[in-house]
């Protein structure tokens, strides 16, 4: 049932795709037979009537919107947010808590507690170096990156200099959704779901 | 914004633009889930699954050039879907029922008669097979090129036209013998 060069011409006068040329072709045709004009007619009129079904069941196409899951998204990672900080905050007090209360364990145990928080002597240097190893046990700290030198200035009247330097640190956690932070119309930030592609990990600029 | 960099910027999670591509695509969307769902489904329902979809996988679409056919990947997923469901439904209605409605000469017998001319042809375009149905039913959505229809189905112009031609003799013949079906029981 291959159709013929005629139900061609007509679909294409039907549809609106006719060239001029499709025009001479089909009016040759016609020339020759003219009931060709009668079935391009039906072929029309069976086109209006099939075009009217389909649009008024599609006029239900202009009621379904994008369902708004970004709003939904953002709303949830301000939550998610305000969860974390929470979070974070109450980890800050434990670990401020955990590091007075086992520094101030002397060696007798419990029984020698005053039941006082005093402050501790821990220096810097001391807290840091606890993060990274207990970091590492973890599995949240990867490495300390190499240090970055902002600016050097000698000590006045005294042998030395001052140096100010940016201490990084390569961490790792595990989330559930990662989002892109862009803007919406009226500029306010917005955060859209981002599906990151797999990258290997540089290990050329490894730890200090 | 040219179609390419509204896609563009949908797949890259820009809520405007998946809503701007949803609103620019979701009638000829429709007219494939038309083709293809089962005949008593809702296309609204349908088409809120696919709208759904759209917005949680288009970050999947690795070419924004491939948008128009990914969009009919998913269309037809929903509607089939839905056909299968319909099945199992129908599976079901006929054990119930399957000895009064064979009395009765089968279920759901349409009252042709009743039925406008356009409604007539647009239930027997729906009973052509897929690759007919489909581009015939999308050429009757408002301003849809058979260019448009051909990058959308992922075939040729030159096969649109000799589908739409074939699909149009055979719902020809098929309202004809409808027609005379009618005639001969008096309806």
């Amino acid at each position: 049932m291959e159709p013929n060069r005629e139900d061609i011409l007509i679909g294409r006068v039907t549809d609106g795709e006719a060239s001029p040329t499709d025009w001479q072709e089909l009016e040759a045709l016609a020339a020759t037979d003219a009931t060709v004009w009668s079935r391009l007619a039906l072929a029309q009129r069976r086109h209006a009537e099939l075009e009217r079904a389909v649009d008024d069941a599609l006029t239900v196409a202009e009621l379904v919107d994008a369902p708004d899951l970004l709003a939904e998204s953002a709303s949830s990672l301000t939550q998610r947010w305000r969860s974390y900080a929470g979070w974070a905050a109450a980890a800050a007090i434990a670990l401020a808590w955990a590091g007075a209360t086992s520094f101030n364990f002397a060696p007798g145990g419990p029984a020698t507690q005053t039941g006082t928080m005093v402050p501790l002597p821990m220096g810097s240097d001391e807290l840091i170096n606890r993060y990274l190893d207990t970091g590492k046990r973890e599995g949240r700290v990867i490495a300390e990156l190499p240090m970055v030198m902002v600016e050097t200035r000698p000590l006045e009247g005294e042998k030395g200099s001052e140096v100010v330097y940016l201490r990084q640190v390569l961490e790792r956690v595990r989330v559930e959704d990662i989002y892109r932070l862009g803007s919406d119309e009226l500029g306010r930030p917005t955060p859209t779901p981002f599906v990151p592609e797999t990258r290997p990990r540089n290990d050329n600029n490894g730890p200090v | 914004m040219d179609p390419f960099s509204q896609a563009e910027r949908a797949i890259d999670g820009d809520p405007d633009a998946v809503r701007a591509l949803w609103e620019s695509h979701r009638r000829w969307v429709a007219a494939i889930v038309l083709a293809h769902m089962p005949r008593d489904a809702e296309l609204e329902d349908l088409l809120q699954e696919v709208a759904m979809r759209v917005v949680k996988q288009i970050h999947r679409v690795r070419d924004p050039a491939a948008v128009r056919p990914w969009l009919r990947s998913v269309a037809i997923n929903v509607a089939r879907t839905a056909g299968r469901r319909h099945m199992v439904r129908l599976r079901l209605v006929r054990t119930e029922s399957s000895a009064t409605e064979d009395a009765a000469g089968g279920p759901d017998r349409p009252a042709l008669a009743t039925v406008e001319e356009g409604r007539r042809a647009l239930a027997a375009a729906q009973r052509l097979r897929p690759e007919y149905r489909e581009p015939l039913i999308l050429q009757c959505v408002r301003g849809m090129s058979y260019r448009q229809i051909a990058e959308a189905l992922g075939v040729p112009v030159t096969t649109i036209e000799t589908r739409l031609a074939r699909a149009r003799r055979m719902l020809r013949e098929e309202l004809e013998r409808e027609g005379a079906a009618l005639e001969g029981t008096g309806a």
